[in-house]
C-alpha cells in the first residue's frame, strides 16, 4: 500500500530525556491511524514533530517522497499536513468564517497589489468563490450556519468542530486530529465519529487520532500504533492490538478496564 | 443610503470648510493640515500596532527619513516635488523593511526598545552626518511643489494636497486591512504560534506591515519637508514616535477612522486648550495612562470592526 | 590613558548598574519594562538638587531623603498605572509606561525648566593620582557606593526571608502567591529599590557631570536597559556585570572610535544582543513551549 507519511528511527530528545526513541511509523493512504498510548507516552510529542513545531533528533521523516524534517510548520501546511489542537486553539475574537478563510491558501495569498488595485466587482467575485469554498468547509462539519458568531463564544464541541473544518479548508491531505472527543458527550461523539469517517473515506482524507476513548478508537481505525516512554510497543488492526500482551501490560492499572 | 449621505456631506464639508477657515485665520488652516499629516503618520502606524500587533516605537525615524529624502532629491537633484514624494515613500519604505528583516523575531517590549533604538539611530545620523543633512541647522529652502507652472505656495492649496495624501493612504490601507492580507494580520496580532502552525507565514507579513507603514511615513514627511519648506532633527525625535503612537492608541488600534480621530484629538486638543498649553505634555501623559485603565481599546475601538468583511458572506450563507 | 578611559568606563559602568538594577528586578517578577524607570532616575537627581539647593542640606540627606522620596514614587507608579492592568495585553502597560514618563518628563519640565543646572556642591571636583590615573573625589564615591549598594542588594536578596521571597516571586507570581507570599507587596517592594537606587545614581550623575535636566533619563535608561538586557534581564548579578561591561565597552568606544556617535554603539549592542543572545550573558534560556 501507498505510504503518504514515513518516520524512519525517530528520537526526539528534550534536553537529556528521550520523549521518542527511534519511533518507525508509517501512514498509508486512505487510511484512519490511531495513536494510542499512556499520558506522557510521546503523542503529542510526536504530532509537534509531524507538523514542525519540534525538529528530531535524529532519524527521517519522509513526506510523499520528500524529507521534511527541517521544514517550517507553514511549508508543512502546504504540502498537505495540517492538524488540530489537544486544547482547541482558535483565533477566538474573529468569526467562524474568518478563521476558516484566513488558511484558505487563495485569500492567504491574495498580494497587496490585487487587494488595492483590483476593481471592486473583480475582487468580490474572486472572494465570493472563496468564500462559497469554505462554507462548504464548514458545511462538511455542519457549522455553516454559525459564520458570524465569534469562534471564542461557540461551545466546546463546536470549537472542536471548526478546527476540523480550519484544516480542512488549507486542502490537507493529511489530517491530524489530537484528541478530537475530549470534553464531548457520548451523543456528539458518536456524531464526530460519522463525520471523521465520511471525511475518510467521502474526501479521501488520510487521519492520524490521538485519542483517550478506546470505545472511539476501536470502531474508527483501521489500524492503531501504541506508544510507551516514548517507543513504540505495537502496532496493528484494533482486534490484534486488543489482544496484545504488552499493550495490556502498559494499559494495567487505572486503565485496564477500558480496553 | 444614510452611510452615502454622511460621507457626501463630509466630503463636501472637507471642501469647503478650510476656505472659510482661511478667512478666519491663516493659522487654523495650519492646524487642520497638521491634523492631515499626523493622520497620515497614525494610520500608517496602526498597519503595524494595530493590524500587525508589532509594538513599535519608531516612526518618527520614518517620517524623518522621508523629510531628508525628499528635502535631498528635490534641492541636490532638482527633482519635482511629484517625483520625490513618491520616491522619498518607496526610501522610507525600503527602511522600514530593513530595519523590520532582523528585528521580526523579537516581540512586545523587546521590540518596542530596539525600534526605539532604531529611531534615535536615524535622529543622531541627521544630527551627525553634516556634510550631508548639515547637522543640527537642518536644510532650508526645499522648495514648494509646483504644477503646470502653478506653485502650490498658500496654505489652501497645501490643504488640499494634504487632503488628498490623507484620502489615498486611506483608501489604501482600507483596501489592504480588509482584505486577505488583513486577515493574515489580525491572526498573527491574535496568535503568531497558531498563525504559523495553521500555514500563515509571520514574517512575511510582519516584514509587509514595517514597509507599508514605512512607506505611507515616508510619504508623510516629504510632505512636511516641501510644506515648511525646511526639515531639522529636532522634529522626528522619539516623544513624537510617542506623540503618534498615542493617537493609534487614542482612537483604537485597528481602527483606521479611529486613528484619524487620535490625530485630530491630539493636533487639535493642546490648540484648543492654549491656556493650559503649557501642561501639554503632561496631560498627555496622563491621557495615555487613564486610557489604558479605562478604555484601552480606544475611543473608535474595535468593537466598530466590520465581520467577515472579506466577500459577500450574505450570499455565501444563502444556500 | 587607556587605564584613565578603564577607570572612567567603569565609573559609568557602576552607574549604568545601579540603574540596571531597577529594570531587572521589574522585569524580573512582571515581565514588562518599565519605561518610566530612566525618567524615575532624573526625578531623583532633580530631588537631590532640590534639596540641597533649597534647605541647604548636606549631600548625605539628600540622598536619604530623594531615595525615600523616590521610592514612594515608583511604588505610586506601580498601584496607579500598572497594578489595575495585570490582567490586560501585555501591550497594555507598555503603553501605559509610556505615559507615566511622558508624564513625569513634561512634570519636571514644567516645575524646573528645560535648561540644565548645575549641581551646587563643591565635593567632588578634588582630584587624586594613582599612578598615571587620575581620580576624582565623585568618582571614588561612585565607585564605592555603587558597589557597597549593591553587595547589600545582592545579600538582602540572597540572605533575607523577604529577599528569598522577592526571588520566589520573580520565579513564578502564581506559585509564590499559592505558597502564601503578598506578591503585591513584593511587587512594590521591587519598585522601591529599583527607585531609590535609580536616584541614587541619579545624584552622582548630576554631580558627576555637573548637570540635572528633564530628559537626561532618557538616555540613561535605555543605556541602563542595554545594561540589564546584556547581562540577562530579570537575574541581578547579570545587571551589575552589564553594567560595567557596557560602560567600558562605550567609553573605550568614544575615546578611541568616536564620541559622536557614543549612543549608536549601545544601540548596536543592545540590539545585536537581542537578536543573537536575547537571554543576555547570565541568564537562562526560556523554553517556548507550545
Amino acid at each position: 500500500m501507498d505510504k503518504v507519511l514515513e518516520l524512519k528511527k525517530v528520537s526526539v530528545n528534550f534536553g537529556g530525556l528521550a520523549a521518542l526513541r527511534e519511533v518507525d511509523l508509517d501512514v498509508r493512504r486512505g487510511e484512519i491511524l490511531s495513536i494510542i498510548g499512556p499520558n506522557g507516552a510521546g503523542k503529542t510529542t510526536l504530532f509537534n514533530l509531524l507538523t514542525g513545531i519540534y525538529r528530531p533528533t535524529s532519524g527521517t521523516i519522509t513526506y510523499k517522497n520528500t524529507v521534511i524534517n527541517k521544514l517550517k510548520p507553514y511549508r508543512r501546511v502546504e504540502l498537505g499536513l495540517a492538524r488540530t489542537f489537544q486544547n482547541t486553539r482558535l483565533l477566538k475574537n474573529m468569526t467562524v468564517l474568518e478563521n476558516v478563510l484566513v488558511v484558505h491558501a487563495e485569500c492567504n495569498k491574495e498580494g497587496i497589489f490585487a487587494a488595492v488595485f483590483n476593481s471592486r466587482a473583480h475582487l468580490r467575485r474572486k472572494r465570493e468563490a472563496i468564500v462559497q469554498e469554505c462554507v462548504e468547509k464548514l458545511a462538511m462539519v455542519g457549522l455553516e450556519h454559525k459564520l458570524d458568531v465569534l469562534a471564542g463564544s461557540l461551545p466546546y464541541g463546536e470549537q472542536r468542530l471548526l478546527e476540523i473544518a480550519r484544516a480542512l479548508a488549507t486542502g490537507c491531505e493529511v489530517l491530524l486530529l489530537d484528541e478530537p472527543a475530549a470534553g464531548m458527550n457520548a451523543v456528539e461523539k458518536a456524531e464526530l465519529v460519522k463525520k471523521i469517517k465520511r471525511l475518510s473515506k467521502q474526501f479521501s482524507i488520510d487521519m492520524i487520532l490521538i485519542e483517550h476513548d478506546m470505545g472511539m478508537v476501536m470502531e474508527i481505525s483501521d489500524r492503531i500504533v501504541v506508544l510507551n516512554y516514548g517507543m513504540k510497543i505495537a502496532e496493528g488492526s484494533p482486534r490484534q492490538i486488543q489482544n496484545d500482551p504488552n499493550v495490556i501490560n502498559a494499559y494495567l492499572g487505572g486503565e485496564a478496564e477500558e480496553l | 443610503m444614510r452611510k452615502k449621505t454622511a460621507m457626501i456631506a463630509v466630503a463636501a464639508l472637507s471642501i469647503v470648510v478650510p476656505v472659510a477657515l482661511q478667512q478666519v485665520n491663516d493659522y487654523l488652516l495650519h492646524v487642520v493640515i497638521m491634523i492631515g499629516i499626523f493622520s497620515v503618520l497614525s494610520l500608517s502606524l496602526n498597519v503595524i500596532i494595530g493590524y500587525a500587533g508589532q509594538f513599535a516605537l519608531g516612526h518618527a525615524a520614518f517620517y524623518g527619513i522621508g523629510a531628508y529624502a525628499a528635502a535631498l532629491l528635490m534641492l541636490h537633484f532638482d527633482l519635482s516635488f511629484w517625483i520625490a514624494l513618491p520616491a522619498s515613500a518607496v526610501i522610507a519604505g525600503l527602511a522600514g523593511f530593513l530595519l523590520g528583516s532582523p528585528v521580526i523575531r523579537l516581540k512586545g517590549d523587546y521590540l518596542g526598545i530596539v525600534t526605539l533604538g532604531f529611531g534615535e539611530i536615524v535622529r543622531l545620523i541627521f544630527v551627525g552626518w553634516v556634510d550631508v543633512t548639515r547637522g543640527p541647522m537642518g536644510l532650508p529652502g526645499i522648495p514648494a511643489p509646483s504644477l503646470f507652472g502653478f506653485t502650490f505656495s498658500g496654505k489652501l492649496e497645501f490643504y488640499y494636497l494634504i487632503l488628498l495624501l490623507v484620502l489615498v493612504t486611506y483608501f489604501v490601507i482600507n483596501r489592504l486591512v480588509h482584505s486577505g492580507v488583513g486577515l493574515s494580520l489580525l491572526a498573527i496580532r491574535e496568535d503568531e504560534t497558531l498563525a504559523q502552525s495553521i500555514g500563515i507565514r509571520p514574517n512575511k507579513y510582519k516584514l509587509l506591515a514595517f514597509t507599508v507603514g514605512g512607506f505611507f511615513a515616508g510619504a508623510a514627511g516629504a510632505f512636511w519637508a516641501s510644506y515648511i519648506s525646511y526639515v531639522s532633527p529636532d522634529a522626528f525625535r522619539y516623544l513624537d514616535s510617542v506623540n503618534i503612537l498615542a493617537m493609534v492608541i487614542l482612537g483604537g488600534a485597528a481602527s483606521l477612522p479611529g486613528s484619524i480621530l487620535g490625530a485630530v484629538i491630539l493636533v487639535a486638543a493642546p490648540e484648543i486648550l492654549r491656556y493650559v498649553s503649557d501642561y501639554r505634555m503632561i496631560l498627555l501623559g496622563l491621557a495615555i495612562v487613564l486610557m489604558m485603565i479605562f478604555k484601552p481599546s480606544g475611543f473608535w475601538g474595535e468593537k466598530h470592526r466590520r465581520r467577515n468583511f472579506y466577500g459577500n458572506v450574505r450570499k455565501g450563507e444563502s444556500k | 590613558m587607556f587605564l584613565q578611559q578603564l577607570t572612567n568606563g567603569l565609573t559609568v559602568g557602576m552607574i549604568y548598574a545601579l540603574i540596571a538594577l531597577g529594570y531587572t528586578m521589574v522585569y524580573g517578577i512582571l515581565k514588562i519594562v518599565n519605561f518610566a524607570h530612566g525618567d524615575i532616575f532624573m526625578i531623583g537627581s532633580f530631588l537631590g538638587l532640590f534639596f540641597m539647593q533649597e534647605f541647604h542640606l548636606p549631600l548625605y540627606l539628600a540622598f536619604l531623603l530623594s531615595a525615600a522620596v523616590t521610592a514612594v514614587l515608583g511604588v505610586l507608579i506601580e498601584r496607579l498605572a500598572y497594578r489595575p492592568l495585570r490582567m490586560a495585553d501585555r501591550i497594555v502597560p507598555l503603553i501605559s509606561a509610556l505615559g507615566v514618563s511622558t508624564l513625569l518628563v513634561s512634570l519636571a519640565q514644567k516645575l524646573w525648566g528645560t535648561e540644565m543646572h548645575p549641581f551646587p556642591t563643591a565635593f567632588g571636583s578634588r582630584t587624586y593620582t594613582l599612578g598615571s590615573i587620575t581620580f576624582s573625589e565623585i568618582q571614588i564615591l561612585i565607585l564605592v557606593l555603587s558597589f557597597i549598594l549593591m553587595l547589600a542588594l545582592q545579600l538582602f536578596v540572597t540572605r533575607t526571608k523577604t529577599g528569598t521571597a522577592m526571588r520566589a516571586t520573580s520565579m513564578s507570581l502564581t506559585n509564590a502567591a499559592l505558597m502564601g507570599i503578598n506578591t503585591n507587596r513584593m511587587i512594590s517592594l521591587a519598585f522601591a529599590i529599583g527607585s531609590a537606587l535609580a536616584s541614587c545614581a541619579g545624584i552622582m550623575v548630576g554631580i558627576y557631570y555637573n548637570a540635572v535636566y528633564p530628559t537626561m533619563g532618557y538616555m540613561a535608561g535605555i543605556n541602563a536597559f542595554t545594561a540589564a538586557v546584556l547581562g540577562g534581564i530579570g537575574n541581578i548579578p547579570g545587571a551589575m556585570l552589564g553594567g560595567v561591561l557596557l560602560g567600558l565597552v562605550e567609553t573605550l568606544g568614544g575615546a578611541y572610535i568616536s564620541t559622536q556617535y557614543k549612543s549608536v554603539i549601545s544601540f548596536s549592542i543592545l540590539i545585536l544582543v537581542l537578536l543573537i543572545r536575547p537571554s543576555g550573558i547570565l541568564g537562562s534560556k526560556d523554553i517556548n513551549k507550545v
